[in-house]
């Protein structure tokens, strides 16, 4: 069994980014959602089927769902932080090829920066975070702090080399009109900014914006009746591994190595057959080790993969070309955003920013701390 | 609000009633021989209930480790900066924890630690971790049922 070709993705939108005080969630997600319909053709009328996660609401999908008039005939909230929304991806797609629905929309909306809702505790110490909360931990980005650090120890990693990651998204950013951060970025501002856990410092850190986004995925029959070319997902694959970094089987080994392989075995390819990567960077090391999960570098040689350019615009990988977590926007789940940027660079829509090579691209999201991971491959031709 | 306590539940109770006595313990199973952290009713190598308890020696080795600037907990925020480490016990659990001592900010990974009890936020006894003296505990390697040692 497979999802290759059996779904595709017809609609992409974000709602207003960065900081935007006077909207809520619903408000947010209900502005992308008509976007992401309009472009992909469609209306409102169409979806038959909602995929949402949050981390606002008590029961999410059914307040959405409400907001929006539609009572959908297949619905999933699959929540695994901020990976959830490409597992909402392989999930529309496994629906829609069951026969269970026709017109997906997955949707994102968050007012964690308007709201000021970020924190960095894990919440009440129970079930397993009793064993970590009274340590301390800010979180998430302690777990990626721990994951660093020992890279650092085991790899050589150094400090400069995650922050080539920061450097590169800002560098797409300044191509971004819609990204928050533009102005240019040296390695030594990131070397230089305060320490929140070391070795991660502010600069090697997502942002914390407000912003929603929308996706629709459709069948195939009506794919192929819609103005905009279809992008059609050739492989998808699903990993997660722990909740609490402490049970993390290994802290330098993503779920996103064996996401990976399901999605390249899926659809018959390899790492270096892709052409655009959007790669979820929560934070700098997240990518690191990211590319070695998915085996565009050798393990524990991502720091010098990224190094020299390679991933800034005009380099060898088209990678988080939209500015990604670190420069574009980061409303506290960044997944969703990583499917609009790929779709958009599918379809050659993005001007300055726009990759060379364009015939497919691979999206790759990590949730929690490194805990979960969606892989998903998509290109333009089935 | 972020000042949060820790909620014993059935699983945990014992693990924390034995930290009240200055004893850091742990599971194995007694039909698969996994050592199970955090503890369980159940193993989470085969889901039997056959789990036993044992009393760690409180020696292992630094798996990671990060030096926070921000706390999480208003508590900590005089203790700034401190470190957090991810210790891999002898028995062969890892669990997360505070590294303290003169040179706490400064232990490297891979160091050889062990247990040392503290106080956490709300006066609850925690397991911290210092280094070994290299001199007085030459690497010495834990009984995998090494119940009945004091490690106090």
């Amino acid at each position: 069994m497979t999802l290759r070709n059996g779904a595709a993705i017809a609609g992409v939108a974000e709602s207003r980014l960065g900081v935007v005080p006077g909207a809520t969630v619903l408000t947010l997600q209900a502005e992308a959602a008509h976007a992401a319909l309009a472009d992909a053709g469609l209306t409102k009328s169409d979806v038959d089927a909602v995929f949402c996660a949050g981390r606002w609401g008590r029961t999410n999908l059914l307040e959405v769902s409400e907001y929006l008039g539609i009572q959908p005939q297949f619905a999933d909230g699959t929540n695994v932080g901020g990976a959830s929304f490409v597992y909402h991806l392989g999930h529309a797609a496994a629906a829609i090829q069951a026969g269970l629905c026709k017109v997906a929309l997955i949707l994102y909306g968050s007012t964690q920066r308007s709201r000021q809702e970020r924190s960095l505790s894990v919440g009440d110490h129970k079930l397993a975070f009793q064993y970590e909360g009274p340590f301390g931990l800010p979180s998430p980005v302690g777990g990626y702090a721990l994951a660093a650090a020992r890279h650092m120890a085991v790899h050589g990693t150094t400090r400069a080399q995650l922050a080539e990651v920061a450097v590169a998204a800002r560098q797409w950013a300044a191509l971004n009109p819609a990204a928050y951060k533009r102005a240019p970025l040296s390695l030594d501002d990131v070397l230089a900014a305060p320490p929140v856990s070391e070795p991660l410092h502010r600069l090697d850190c997502c942002l914390v914006t407000d912003g929603g986004g929308a996706v629709v995925v459709v069948a195939p029959d009506i794919a192929r009746t819609l103005p905009k070319p279809p992008i059609w997902i050739r492989g998808y694959g699903e990993a997660l591994t722990h909740m609490v970094i402490s049970q993390m089987p290994d802290i330098l080994q993503s779920p996103a190595a064996a996401a990976g392989s399901r999605a390249f075995l899926m659809a018959g390819m390899q790492a270096s057959d892709i052409d655009v990567a959007q790669i979820y960077d929560s934070f700098t090391i997240t990518v690191l080790l990211t590319l070695e999960a998915l085996g565009f570098c050798r393990p524990g040689h991502a720091g010098a993969f990224v190094a020299d350019g390679r991933i800034a615009p005009g380099g060898e990988l088209a990678l988080n070309t939209s500015g990604g977590g670190l420069s574009y926007c980061h409303p506290g789940m960044f997944g969703i955003f990583l499917i609009i940027e790929a779709v958009r660079q599918l379809r050659g829509e993005c001007g300055p920013r726009q990759a060379p090579r364009h015939g497919n691209a691979l999206v790759s999201a990590t949730g929690a701390v490194l805990s979960s991971n969606a892989t998903c491959i998509l290109e333009r031709t089935s | 609000m972020s000042e949060h306590h820790p909620e014993p539940d059935e699983d945990s109770r014992p693990w924390w009633d034995a930290l009240a006595r200055h004893l850091l313990t742990y599971q194995t199973c007694t039909d698969c021989n996994g050592v199970v952290f955090y503890p369980r009713n159940r193993c989470c190598h085969c889901l039997s209930d056959a789990l036993q308890w044992h009393q760690s020696l409180g020696l292992g080795t630094v798996y990671s480790r990060t030096l926070v600037h921000r706390a999480p907990d208003p508590r900590m925020r005089d203790q700034l900066p401190y470190p957090v480490a991810l210790i891999d016990l002898d028995e062969g659990f890892r669990m997360m924890s505070r590294l303290v001592g003169p040179d706490a900010n400064q232990t490297p990974i891979g160091a050889r630690v062990q247990v040392v009890f503290g106080l956490g936020p709300d006066g609850r006894p925690l397991p911290f971790f210092e280094p070994v003296d290299p001199v007085a505990a030459p690497d010495k390697r834990g009984d995998a049922n090494g119940g009945g040692h004091e490690t106090t």
